[in-house]
C-alpha cells in the first residue's frame, strides 16, 4: 500500500497503482491517471468507458471482460487501446477507480 | 556494542514445529535437517528480506515462532520446491512454507490472493476473476461464432459447453475469457484437428486456484472438488489442464490431498497429449518455415507441472513437441533444465501478492537463463511463467519473447488466425499466415 498525492488531494493505491477504495474516485484521480496515459484531453468516448465500467461495478462487483466492454460500449478493443494505451484493465479501469482485478492478470 | 543473544527454546515448546511434526508426513521431519545449505544456494528467493529456506528451516528447528509469524518472506517463496528436489533428506520445506501463510490471519494475508480466493469461492465457475457461468459460456460463443464468420476453412469449428459423455473435460484459466478471448482459439483448433472429443463446462470450468496460494485448506478442497464432481458429472474420461501449470498441480494434488473421489477419471496435463497425436500422426506441425530463417526457441519446465507433479517426462514431451515446430538444429535449452530448472518468479501466487519488487529480483535468475541460450522466443506452457517471463523481458528490456504452445503448434500448422499472434515478434507476425487473412494494425 502506498499513498500518492496529486493536485493537493492524497490518495491510497495499491502495489500497481488502483486505487485501494472506490469510493475514492473524483475528478483529481481522474486528472492523476490522466497524466499517467498520457491523454491530452478527455472525450466523450474516455467518459463513455468510465461510465460503463463504473456502471458495471457497481451492479456485479467485478470489473466486465473486454468482450463485454466492447458490447457495452461499441467499441473494438483496438479502439479501447487508442483511448487507453494502458489498455482497459491498466487504463480505464484505473481511472474508473476500479480495483486490480483478481485472478492470474 | 554486543547484541543480547536470544534465548531460545530449541523448539522444545514451539507450537509451530509440533504442529508441523503432527500434521505433515514424515518427509518433512525437521531433525534430519543436516544444515548443508543445499536449499538456500539453489533458491532465487534467498537474500529477499534477508532470509532463505535454510535459516527458515533452522528457525522452525530452534522454535523462533514470534520471529517467524507472518514474515513476508513466505509470499516471495514461490513454492517451487526446487529446496525439496535438492535436499540430501527429502525435508518437504515447501510444505513448511504452506503452513507458514497460515500463521498469519486470513483477512491479512495479501490482499490480491485472497481476493482472488474469495472471488472464485462466490461462484460455480471456480473463476478468480468472478467471470459467471452466463458470461463464460457467451464469450466462448461470441468468439466460436467470429472465427466461423471470419476464418475460411474454420466453419464446423466447435467449443462445446456441458457436452455430456465427452471424453475430455477441458478446464480453462478464466485470464483468456476475461482479457484474451482470441488465446482460446488456438487450442480449439488443435482439439479440432486431432478429432478430439472435449467439453468445458459452466460448472468448475475455472482451472486457477488461487486458495491453494492462499494456503486455505477448505478452500482449496471446494474449489478442486466442485470442478472434479462437474466432469464426473458430465460422464467425462480425462480432467485436461490446459497450459496453465497451478491450475494442473492444484486439481492434481488437490484430489489426493483431500481424497477428492475421482472413480473413472484421469487427471492429466496437455503437453503429453499434444505429443501423443504429434507421434500418432494426428497433429502434423511442420518446422519447414524455420529452415532458413533458424529462429531461436527455448523453453521453461513449469514447476508445477514438471518438478511437482508430472516429472520430466512431461519436459522431454515439452521440447518434443517445440523441436517438431522449430526444427531440431533451432532448439537451444536452458541450463539447468528439466526438473532442475529455476522457477521463474510466477508462482505461489507471486502476481497477485503485492511483492512486485521481490518478485522483479526473484526472477533475475530467470532472465539470465533466457539471455545465455540467446534465443528469440521462450515457449511457456503455463499461465503464471508467461506473464512472469513477458514482465521479465520488460522490466530488464531484453529482446526475447514470451509465447504459448499452443500458439506455436498452431504457427507451425499454418492455422493461427490474424487475430492470434498478440505475442509472436515482428519476425514471426506476418508469417504463416492461413489463406484469406490478414495481419490488422497494432493496437
Amino acid at each position: 500500500m502506498a499513498t500518492l498525492e496529486f493536485n493537493g488531494k492524497t490518495f491510497e493505491i495499491d502495489e500497481d497503482g488502483f486505487l485501494l477504495d472506490y469510493n475514492m474516485y473524483n475528478e483529481e484521480w481522474v486528472k492523476y491517471v490522466q497524466t499517467q496515459e498520457g491523454i491530452d484531453e478527455m472525450t466523450d468516448e474516455h467518459w463513455k468507458l468510465v461510465e460503463v465500467l463504473q456502471d458495471y461495478y457497481e451492479k456485479n462487483g467485478i470489473a466486465p471482460m473486454v468482450r463485454v466492454l466492447s458490447k457495452l460500449t461499441k467499441f473494438k478493443l483496438k479502439h479501447i487501446y487508442e483511448l487507453f494505451p494502458s489498455g482497459p484493465g491498466k487504463g480505464a479501469c484505473k481511472m474508473a477507480g476500479l480495483p486490480k482485478p483478481t485472478g492470474c492478470v | 556494542m554486543t547484541e543480547v543473544a536470544k534465548k531460545i527454546d530449541h523448539g522444545t515448546k514451539s507450537a509451530f514445529k509440533t504442529k508441523l511434526m503432527d500434521k505433515l508426513p514424515n518427509g518433512v521431519n525437521l531433525n534430519m535437517c543436516l544444515t548443508c545449505g543445499v536449499c538456500a544456494s539453489g533458491c532465487p528467493a534467498t537474500g529477499l528480506e534477508n532470509m532463505d529456506p535454510r535459516k527458515f528451516v533452522r528457525m522452525v528447528a530452534l522454535g523462533m515462532d514470534e520471529e517467524l509469524t507472518m514474515h513476508p518472506w513466505v509470499w516471495m517463496c514461490s513454492q517451487c520446491q526446487r529446496c525439496v528436489y535438492v535436499c540430501p533428506m527429502n525435508i518437504d520445506i515447501a510444505a513448511i512454507i504452506f503452513e507458514a501463510r497460515n500463521l498469519w490471519p486470513r483477512e491479512e494475508r495479501p490482499k490480491g490472493i485472497l481476493g482472488s480466493c474469495d472471488m472464485a469461492m462466490r461462484n460455480s465457475c471456480g473463476s478468480a476473476m468472478g467471470i459467471s457461468e452466463e458470461d463464460f459460456e457467451w464469450v466462448v460463443g461470441d468468439i466460436l461464432d467470429e472465427v466461423r464468420e471470419d476464418q475460411p476453412g474454420w466453419e464446423d469449428l466447435e467449443a462445446p459447453v456441458n457436452k455430456e459423455g465427452a471424453h475430455f473435460f477441458l478446464s480453462q484459466n478464466s485470464r483468456e475469457p476475461g482479457t484474451e478471448p482470441e488465446e482460446m482459439v488456438p487450442l480449439w483448433k488443435i482439439l479440432h484437428i486431432v478429432g478430439a472429443d472435449w467439453t468445458y463446462a459452466t460448472r468448475g470450468w475455472g482451472g486457477e486456484n488461487y486458495c491453494m496460494f492462499l494456503a486455505d485448506d477448505e478452500s482449496w478442497e471446494k474449489t478442486a472438488r466442485n470442478s472434479i464432481e462437474s466432469a464426473k458429472e458430465l460422464g467425462c474420461k480425462v480432467y485436461l489442464n490446459t497450459e496453465c501449470g497451478h491450475a494442473t498441480y492444484a486439481i492434481w494434488k488437490g484430489q489426493q490431498k483431500y481424497n477428492i473421489d475421482k472413480t473413472g477419471l484421469e487427471i492429466a496435463p496437455i503437453v503429453p497429449y499434444y505429443a501423443k497425436w504429434i507421434r500418432e500422426g494426428k497433429l502434423k506441425p511442420n518446422s519447414d518455415w524455420n529452415k532458413d530463417l533458424k529462429i531461436k526457441f527455448t523453453c521453461q519446465d513449469p514447476c508445477q507441472q514438471v518438478r511437482k507433479s508430472f516429472g520430466d517426462p512431461l519436459a522431454d514431451d515439452l521440447r518434443f513437441v517445440i523441436k517438431t515446430c522449430v526444427g531440431e538444429e533451432n532448439f537451444v535449452d536452458m541450463t539447468p533444465n528439466y526438473s532442475n530448472n529455476f522457477c521463474c518468479g510466477g508462482g505461489g501466487g507471486y502476481l497477485q501478492s503485492g511483492y512486485n519488487d521481490a518478485r522483479l529480483k526473484y526472477g533475475e535468475i530467470k532472465k539470465d537463463q533466457i539471455l545465455a541460450t540467446a534465443a528469440d522466443y521462450c515457449v511457456t506452457p503455463c499461465h503464471n511463467c508467461h506473464d512472469q517471463i513477458h514482465k521479465l523481458a520488460d522490466h530488464y528490456e531484453c529482446k526475447y519473447h514470451t509465447i504459448h504452445l499452443w500458439t506455436l503448434i498452431a504457427f507451425s500448422l499454418g492455422v493461427l488466425g490474424a487475430t492470434e499472434r498478440t505475442y509472436l515478434g515482428p519476425d514471426l507476425k506476418p508469417l504463416n499466415m492461413p489463406e484469406g487473412q490478414e495481419l490488422e494494425d497494432e493496437y
